[in-house]
């Protein structure tokens, strides 16, 4: 019997290799948990079926302080995520409640500001809106 | 037996439960999960854990720039012209939760959005300004743009307007506009040319007249110059040598005088040259007062030379 679980887990933790799914990892070390089990007490086949199911939900579990780690960790940044922060040069007038235009970098971007601003100016850039940029006099 | 059932479907159980809570978002996709109906966070690229059942996503979100290609429109300029404009659209998703909720389809939307300003904005220009006012018609429409798609969670990149088309009879009509233009330019060229020909020509006529004038003038010059110097060094020439046939004339006189020669000499020279003037081809001389003076000293002096007399 432990012999089918290891071909079992061998075969899932292959399967993983191939789609990069995660939960066939988990219950491919299922199974392999199962085939030890197995081969220590190889009558109780209810025993190593609940093995199998409760490390693959233990380790599905455990996946969560994984995938906060690899969340933390390095990965691509949109441009548009650096935005705020940066300098930027007004191309078209802003001015209160009307929005004007603002070259970021290589983009142009709509603006407003709280202030009269005449193109020309560089500013600084406050927050980011969907579309719109919201920017202050750059050192005011 | 029944444990082992039991057993059977809480390994399938289990099974189901691990497909279900696992998502794996790729780099760049973001999921919106809902919360037994209301949204409740996004997913990130990376490995998420869900609770099956309660948490759902309901769209995943690519946060590329995307482009749509909008089909061409035709668009009436404000001078009335209809005009086939060929547009594209670069967007990308921002906010994926108000991509979600806050339109239905926000591809769609981009596009129908695009148009219509384009159409707007088109609207105000005339046929001249849209073919070359490609920097006004992106500024306009990016403000116009960003105010509507604010909610969107959408950011319209550019509009890159690939083609504008006027109508075949208005292309041809430029054509010839652009034709007799250039003919027109060719024309003035060729006039222009002929025009400095000419003044060249006349120019360099003048000038080589001129120049001839000048050469004459300094060749006379030169030559009147020339005769001048010639006559003076004659004059000059025949100064000296008749100052030196006098000065010979003196010597000669001296010599004949420091010879004991003098009086008889003259008297000698006289008659001599009285004798040549009367073989001249007159029958009459005139002699002067001092001449006949002489000539009465003449006879003296025939007498002189008498030799008898001489003796006597």
């Amino acid at each position: 019997m432990g012999a089918v679980w290891l071909l079992i887990g061998a075969g899932l933790i292959a399967a993983e290799m191939l789609t990069l799914t995660f939960y066939l990892l988990w219950l491919g070390v299922g199974a392999l948990a199962a085939s030890i089990v197995a081969f220590t007490v190889p009558d109780s086949l209810y025993a190593q079926l609940l093995t199998a199911a409760a490390t693959a939900f233990l380790l599905t579990l455990l996946t969560k302080p994984l995938s906060r780690r690899l969340r933390q960790s390095r990965g691509y940044r949109d441009a548009i995520d650096d935005l705020v922060g940066k300098e930027g040069l007004i191309v078209e007038a802003v001015e209160p409640g009307k929005a004007g235009i603002v070259k970021v970098g290589g983009e142009t971007w709509s603006a407003v500001s709280e202030e009269r601003l005449a193109a020309g100016e560089s500013v600084e850039i406050v927050r980011r809106g969907t579309a719109v940029l919201s920017v202050r006099k750059k050192g005011g | 037996m029944a444990g082992l059932v039991i057993a059977i479907v809480v390994l399938l159980l289990a099974v189901v439960f691990i497909a279900l809570s696992l998502k794996i978002v790729p780099q760049q996709q973001v999921g919106v999960v809902e919360r037994l109906g209301k949204f409740n966070r996004l997913l990130t690229p990376g490995i998420n854990l869900l609770i099956p059942v309660i948490d759902y996503v309901r769209v995943y979100h690519d946060l590329r720039i995307q482009q749509a290609n909008v089909p061409p429109q035709t668009v009436i300029t404000k001078d009335n012209v209809q005009v086939q404009i060929d547009t594209i659209i670069f967007h990308q998703v921002v906010a994926p939760d108000q991509a979600t909720y806050g339109i239905s389809d926000y591809v769609n939307g981009v596009r129908n959005i695009t148009t219509a300003t384009l159409r707007q904005i088109i609207g105000k220009m005339e046929l001249d300004e849209t073919l070359s006012g490609r920097e006004k018609i992106s500024t306009d429409i990016r403000l116009a743009l960003d105010e509507a798609t604010e909610k969107w969670g959408v950011r319209i990149e550019r509009v890159e307007v690939l083609d504008i088309r006027p109508p075949v009879d208005i292309q041809e009509a430029m054509d010839k506009q652009m034709k007799a233009e250039r003919n027109k330019r060719a024309m003035v060229l060729a006039a222009e040319a002929a025009k400095q020909d000419m003044i060249l020509r006349a120019e360099g006529d003048k000038q080589s007249k001129i120049l001839k004038a000048e050469g004459d003038k300094e060749a006379r010059i030169r030559e009147a110059e020339g005769l001048r110097q010639a006559q003076e060094l004659e004059a000059l020439g025949k100064a000296k040598a008749i100052q030196a046939v006098a000065e010979a004339e003196k010597t000669r006189v001296e010599l004949l005088r420091a010879a004991g020669l003098d009086e008889n000499v003259l008297a000698y020279r006289s008659f001599e040259a009285l004798s040549e003037i009367a073989k001249g081809p007159a029958n009459k001389v005139f002699l002067p007062v001092k001449a006949v003076e002489t000539m009465g000293s003449v006879g003296a002096i025939g007498e002189l030379f008498k030799p008898g007399k001489a003796e006597g």
